[in-house]
């Protein structure tokens, strides 16, 4: 417990400083400042540029089924990689298996991309031509 | 080479196989009927019942470095959800073609959930807990959305991701505080933590994460607090995914905190039983009131499903009696199987009324049932009569079962107020048994007449397994073998 006290002290003079700090501005924008409401103070900041558009627009779905393909397939890198890593280590300890689970996993991988594929999840520039018109 | 051996988890490939066959069948043929799909699917979930029970053996195996486990419990949890499983197929054949939404998807998530209901069961290990969790819970979402021209369906699937994902994050929290204070994930191994540093280990960190985890699990099973989800979400999601929630979500819900609860940490039972008992408490209460003042049937089954947690969190607290815990936890398995059957059976008679979009949820569509449909009303009448625990149903024998146990360990607080709820449900599951028998038909309601083979057949067998479970009380009061008695022999070899 006690190594964390150091931790602890430290989060605390943080919060401290910071907080101060805070505070310090607030008051002193408070004594000195003057109140100006101004419209163009409550438009939305960006880059200096004048928002041309509302922020939230529909998106096609497209962009999500990319989105969650893209995931999956990172994620199968992620495991793979440390997996094609230690393979040799792992391959003397446990022999074959180590092999052929990997082979499932991505086998069942190949299922859900078949699927997509034939779904046309990645025809999306054809779809995008019969349902623009 | 002993780590890898496949035949514990043998029943789980089955159904994971047919789920990507189902899928690969839709994206190859185009053409192929929903029902194809749908009969593979009822297939391979009959052929992992039998694996299930025929690969089984008497000794405890092990596979997978010790994150799965065959054992005798877990063979319980599979039987009881592929059986929920199965009738929710059976339930979900006609159903989808009414609502227009057969598609072999359907099937697949039904299937991947199963997989990870049966992981749930067979997991031995708190990794193993979480991956199970999310498979099943992830499936169900999607299948509680599928409805998706039904703003409601949508709604639900949208409240029970969020919310399941925040449950979900208490979990995996819970569990990571259980390392944190063990140095292990693996169930067995954290039970002997605790059983060779003794009671001064139970750490307020280790304390943190049964909470977490208890939170966790209680959301997953629609225990009160943790309850708000359940309505909305059972009155949204298609009938035969409610039916599937109510009974095979929650059977394996019960089963993991069992698993991790009895398994885990058996050396700080009295740590979490005052949890357990208070959450049981609130849950009955809860569910029972709420359920008093609703209009809509499927909503109250929703609000009753509520409650029967609370009857089932009973059962579990009752693993408190010293020597008779394997009592208590076939209580609580014979009460999820009556459940099961059971409320299958009252949603089955929903599915089977029900015509075109019209869902024939409100109580009082089933004015005058009797005159029009006296068989279904029957039916319906004995469901509901055994949710109410009236004897010689399996509702009866069930709570029957569970409050002995809890007497055997000296909860007479938890168990009167188990009664007096049960007293209470009697008012709200009787009144549409009124108002199919004493009151007139309305002239403008004209409800399905298609014959459905396969809904009728699951009618069947829930309404003799209720009447039979029932009447299975009789022969273990007179001291013959009953399913309580079987599956508590089940049970003593691994507890």
């Amino acid at each position: 417990m006690d190594a964390y006290i150091a931790i602890l002290a430290a989060l605390g003079f943080g919060v401290l400083l910071s907080g101060g700090f805070m505070a310090l501005s607030w008051f002193v924008s408070f004594m000195q400042g003057q109140n100006q409401p101004d419209p163009i103070k409550y438009t939305t900041y960006e880059c200096g540029i004048p928002p041309k558009v509302n922020a939230r627009q529909r998106y096609t779905v497209g962009f999500y089924l990319i989105a969650l393909t893209f995931l999956i397939f990172d994620v199968e890198t992620a495991l793979l990689y440390p997996w094609a890593n230690s393979f040799h280590k792992l391959a003397r300890e446990l022999g074959a298996p180590i092999l052929w689970t990997m082979l499932v996993f991505t086998a069942l991988l190949v299922v859900a991309l078949i699927y997509m594929w034939k779904e046309g999840v990645l025809d999306w520039a054809r779809r995008a031509r019969t349902q623009g018109k | 080479m002993e780590g890898f051996l496949l035949k514990p988890i043998a029943p789980h490939l089955i159904v994971i196989a047919a789920g990507c066959l189902v899928l690969l069948m839709r994206a190859y043929g185009k053409k192929t009927s929903a029902g194809a799909s749908g009969a593979v699917t009822l297939a391979s979930l009959v052929l992992a019942l039998a694996a299930s029970v025929f690969l089984h053996g008497d000794a405890a195996k092990s596979a997978f470095s010790g994150m799965v486990v065959d054992d005798n419990f877990s063979l319980l949890v599979t039987v009881l959800v592929l059986f929920s499983g199965i009738l929710c197929v059976m339930l979900s054949f006609d159903y989808l073609k009414r609502i227009g939404i057969a598609q072999a998807e359907f099937y697949s998530l039904v299937l991947f959930a199963v997989s990870g209901m049966m992981f749930l069961g067979s997991a031995s290990d708190l990794v193993t807990v979480f991956l199970g969790v999310e498979i099943m819970s992830i499936s169900i979402y999607v299948l509680v959305g599928f409805n998706r021209g039904r703003m409601e369906s949508t709604e639900a699937a949208l409240k029970y991701l969020i919310l399941g994902a925040f449950a979900s994050g208490f979990l995996l929290y819970g569990i990571a505080m259980i390392y944190g204070a063990t140095g292990t994930t693996n169930i067995a191994q954290v039970a002997e933590f605790f059983k060779t540093h003794g009671p001064s280990q139970i750490s307020p960190l280790f304390m943190v994460g049964l909470a977490l985890l208890v939170i966790g699990f209680g959301f997953k099973i629609g225990a009160a607090p943790f309850h708000m989800w359940v309505p909305d979400v059972y009155q949204g999601a298609p009938t035969s995914i409610t039916a599937f929630m109510a009974t095979g979500v929650k059977a394996a819900g019960v089963a993991v905190v069992v698993r991790v609860l009895m398994f885990a940490f058996p050396e700080s039972m009295d740590r979490w039983v005052p949890l357990i008992q208070l959450l049981a408490m609130v849950t009955m209460t809860v569910g029972n009131i709420a359920a008093l003042t609703q209009k809509n049937l499927k909503r109250m089954l929703a609000y009753s499903s509520i409650a029967h947690a609370g009857y089932i969190l009973v059962g579990l607290a009752a693993v408190y009696s010293q020597g008779f815990a394997e009592k208590a936890v076939s209580a609580v398995f014979f009460y999820l199987l009556a459940y099961t059957v059971m409320n299958i059976g009252a949603f089955a008679i929903m599915i089977l009324l029900g015509r075109d979009s019209d869902e024939y949820e409100n109580i009082d569509d089933y004015k005058g049932l009797a005159q029009r449909r006296p068989w279904a009303a029957f039916f319906l009448a004995l469901f509901l009569l055994s949710l109410a625990g009236i004897p010689p149903t399996a509702g009866f024998a069930g709570k029957f079962y569970v409050f002995t146990a809890a007497m055997r360990a000296g909860f007479v607080a938890l168990v009167i107020i188990g009664v007096l709820n049960s007293a209470l449900s009697a008012y709200y599951y009787l009144r549409p048994l009124i108002i199919m028998y004493m009151s007139d038909p309305d002239a403008d309601i004209v409800e399905n007449t298609e014959r459905r083979p396969a809904l009728i057949v699951a009618i069947g067998v829930t309404a003799v397994l209720t009447l039979e479970l029932g009447m299975g009380l009789l022969a273990y009061l007179a001291g013959g073998g009953s399913y309580y008695e079987m599956i508590s022999g089940y049970l003593a070899r691994v507890m």
